[in-house]
């Protein structure tokens, strides 16, 4: 062979390599520590943010828009005078007991013409029929307790 | 030991790549290290030198091509070597085996590859095609190349 080699390196070469395996995995566990430690430092500030943005700002933050909707938003505020005009407008109880009355006298005039106009327009035979009736039947004389 | 073993062998199979003695060394303790590193993945289905051979070539293969890249002209590469080889390496009445390298050197990296495993490490085609990862008949085509190439280059020069 046209190649040389310096004196003596066959003898050297296994512990010059086992050094430098040594030498490369303490750079090796080195890398992974300080790669641990980063990873476990990140995880720990995402969490301290995380809890501190769900503790503290987020809380307020709601509070903050909820009080801004309920107070003073422009688009959903009812001004005093408005509220009072639909408050007006609405009726109360003794507008409906009133008009529950009116109903009532004017149903009662209106059935008791009713009644007279319909009498008048029957012959004697069938008033004769509607007496023979009442006399007769229950139902008839219960509605004429009840209209008494 | 497995070192204490295949150091030597395994030296030999590289310095005939690379050439240089300080790269043959770091690229040995590469395989070395590499080996004790990884052995665990050894499957025990080829020969333990097989495997080393494996690592050691890839290794080659590696540096040779990061040299390349660095050096982007492959023919200043290979007369580089061949300048070293002749200057500082050579020992007396070794004219013959420098030219021999010499043609051996200035082969395509497959060719190289093969002719020396096949030639100076006298290794069977099987244990080649584990090593390189290519079939039988293109080794043998290969190496019948090499061997072409190189009558050509001891005849003419």
């Amino acid at each position: 062979m046209p190649y040389s080699v310096p004196p003596g390196f066959f003898e050297g070469i296994t512990e010059k390599t086992l050094e430098k395996a040594r030498q490369r995995e303490k750079v090796r566990r080195k890398h992974v520590l300080i790669w641990r430690s980063m990873a476990i430092a990140a995880s720990l500030t995402v969490l301290i943010v995380t809890g501190y943005l769900l503790i503290n700002v987020l809380p307020k933050e709601n509070t903050e828009q909820a009080a801004q909707n309920i107070g003073a938003g422009p688009q959903n505020e009812v001004q005093n005078g408005e509220l009072a005009e639909v408050m007006d407008t609405l009726p109360v109880k003794e507008d409906f007991d009133n008009k529950e009355t009116e109903i009532n006298t004017v149903t009662g005039i209106q059935d008791e013409d009713g009644i007279n106009d319909v009498l008048s327009s029957l012959t004697n035979e069938e008033l004769m029929e509607l007496a023979a009736m009442l006399a007769s039947d229950m139902f008839m004389e219960e509605t004429e307790n009840n209209l008494q | 030991m497995m070192m204490d073993t295949y150091k030597e062998r395994i030296y030999w199979h590289i310095r005939r790549i690379v050439v240089l003695h300080e790269d043959a060394e770091d690229i040995l303790q590469e395989t070395f290290i590499n080996a004790y590193r990884f052995i665990g993945s050894f499957n025990g289905k080829s020969k333990i030198y097989t495997w080393l051979y494996r690592i050691a070539t890839n290794e080659c293969i590696r540096m040779l091509r990061n040299r390349k890249k660095m050096n982007r002209n492959i023919e200043e590469l290979t007369d580089k070597h061949t300048l070293k080889l002749s200057t500082t390496d050579m020992e007396s009445g070794d004219e013959i085996l420098v030219k021999f390298q010499n043609a051996i050197l200035r082969l395509p990296e497959k060719q190289r590859l093969v002719f020396t495993l096949r030639y100076y490490d006298d290794l069977p085609y099987e244990d080649i095609c584990y090593i390189l990862k290519t079939s039988v008949n293109a080794l043998k085509t290969n190496y019948h190349y090499a061997q072409e190439k190189i009558k050509e280059h001891m005849l003419n020069n």
